[in-house]
């Protein structure tokens, strides 16, 4: 703030700054009773004198050009705040309705494949141990009789309501995907394969971890009744290992 | 020196009238298309362009020549030659980027240098003795005002030129901060600081006087 032998400026206090631009724009817009922060003319006498010469040169004078210079700094204050609420409606409502575009159209594409990948990481790495030991505990276990054939024609299960067996060979996964409501039905229900695949085993990939299986029978699952909304890899295992022994029993006999 | 600012808000204005739209809605853009149509002649543009810069240029000019004789008479002469000549000198402006304010003051100053340069004291003409009432300030109130103005001038009279020349544009011809940083040349906070050095010095000076 000095410079060398010049005299040392007076320290800048901001508010009284503030206070006489106040001061100075009620001047110029001739609000003179006006000098805010609850100050009047009286109160200061370089104040008073200014006032006294606006009001002397305006005597008879042509009025002033003030509301074009009035109106823009209304309009900083009353305008501009109005424009960015408007433009921050319209900003909110796309994003909001862009959110809720993705969730609807998008969610139904997106959950069943990161159950899919969640799955057969379940499947694969931690539940191949527990489902041979659990094949061996229930060699012969108390599970309904699934369909033994793929085909509900040939064995048709007995949970299963036969109607929508008989109409498309996807049978257990119509089930839970007409319920829709499970925990873990929904796994593939709203999946572009799970409505209209007439093959059964792109329908069940997602939620059951069929290629994992000890055998190769990817429609195990429509053992499954369509009633049950929670199932364990451990429930299809023993599922699958009860179906496959009762195959061979039926083969032995 | 000066030049103009005034105009700036002036002429913002006119610029408004032309085109029918607000005056709030006035831009630089604007204000340089109104120039430039008065600049080529455009009637409606010089007079919207006048009528916009005289209001400011009378006051101006009444501050700085005062009152002869208890009239205002030769300031408004003078703020008058002011307008003729910034008509004059309108088809030779040119934009070059500084606000036609700026070139406005500068004639003004430059004429009411001549002004007090000839030391003009003509006759002064009194007006015609009114027929109904006179509903202007009475005679206690008009010398109370026409003394605190007198000293007004004579304080300002004492602040460095650039001060003065602050003050008369900031509170006489109404421009805000930032139309006198442009007609000045300087930035609107400094303009603010400026002010507020010149207020405080012109306190000091008024309780020195007040005291003495």
């Amino acid at each position: 703030m000095t410079g060398g032998g010049t005299a040392t400026p007076e320290p800048l206090d901001l508010s009284e700054i503030s206070r006489s631009g106040d001061l100075f724009d009620a001047l110029a817009t001739r609000r003179v009773t006006d000098l805010g922060h609850g100050s009047t003319i009286s109160d200061d006498p370089a104040a008073r004198l200014l006032a006294a010469l606006v009001a002397d040169v305006d005597v008879d004078a042509p009025p002033l050009p003030a509301p074009a210079r009035i109106s823009r700094a209304g309009a900083k204050t009353s305008g501009r705040p109005v424009v960015r609420a408007f433009v921050t409606f319209g900003a909110v409502t796309v994003m909001l309705t862009t959110a809720g575009a993705a969730v609807a159209g998008g969610g139904g594409d997106r959950a069943p494949k990161a159950h899919a990948h969640s799955a057969r990481l379940e499947v694969s790495e931690r539940s191949k141990p527990r489902l041979e030991a659990i094949v061996r505990a229930f060699p012969g276990g108390p599970r309904p009789q699934p369909a033994a054939d793929r085909t509900p024609e040939a064995n048709p299960s007995p949970r299963p309501s036969p109607t929508k067996t008989s109409e498309a060979p996807a049978t257990p996964s119509s089930g839970p995907t007409k319920k829709g409501s499970g925990l873990g039905g929904p796994r593939g229900s709203r999946g572009p394969r799970a409505g209209h695949s007439a093959d059964p085993s792109p329908t069940l990939s997602p939620t059951a971890p069929a290629d994992l299986s000890p055998t190769p029978s990817t429609p195990s699952a429509t053992s499954k009744p369509p009633d049950e909304t929670f199932v364990t890899p451990s429930d299809r295992s023993r599922r699958r290992t009860s179906a496959r022994k009762g195959r061979s029993r039926d083969a032995g006999s | 020196m000066t030049e103009g600012a005034i105009a700036g808000a002036a002429v913002r204005g006119a610029a408004d009238e032309i085109r029918g739209r607000r005056p709030a809605k006035a831009d630089d853009n604007e204000l340089r298309e109104l120039t430039s149509l008065a600049v080529q002649g455009d009637p409606e543009a010089v007079e919207s362009l006048i009528g916009r810069v005289r209001p400011m240029v009378v006051r101006y000019c009444r501050a700085r020549l005062g009152r002869v004789s208890g009239q205002y008479h030769i300031a408004d002469d003078v703020a008058q030659e002011v307008c003729i000549a910034v008509l004059g000198a309108l088809p030779r402006y040119r934009d070059m980027g500084r606000p036609f304010a700026s070139f406005v003051f500068g004639i003004a100053s430059h004429k009411i240098a001549d002004a007090l340069r000839s030391a003009i004291r003509a006759a002064v003409p009194t007006e015609d003795l009114p027929d109904g009432p006179d509903e202007r300030p009475g005679p206690e109130e008009t010398v109370v005002r026409y003394i605190e103005a007198e000293r007004a001038r004579d304080l300002l009279d004492r602040l460095p030129d650039h001060q003065k020349e602050l003050v008369l544009l900031r509170v006489v011809a109404g421009l805000s901060a930032e139309e006198t940083g442009n007609v000045l040349g300087m930035s609107a906070g400094a303009v603010r600081v400026a002010q507020h050095r010149a207020l405080a010095r012109l306190r000091a000076m008024a309780s020195e006087e007040s005291i003495a």
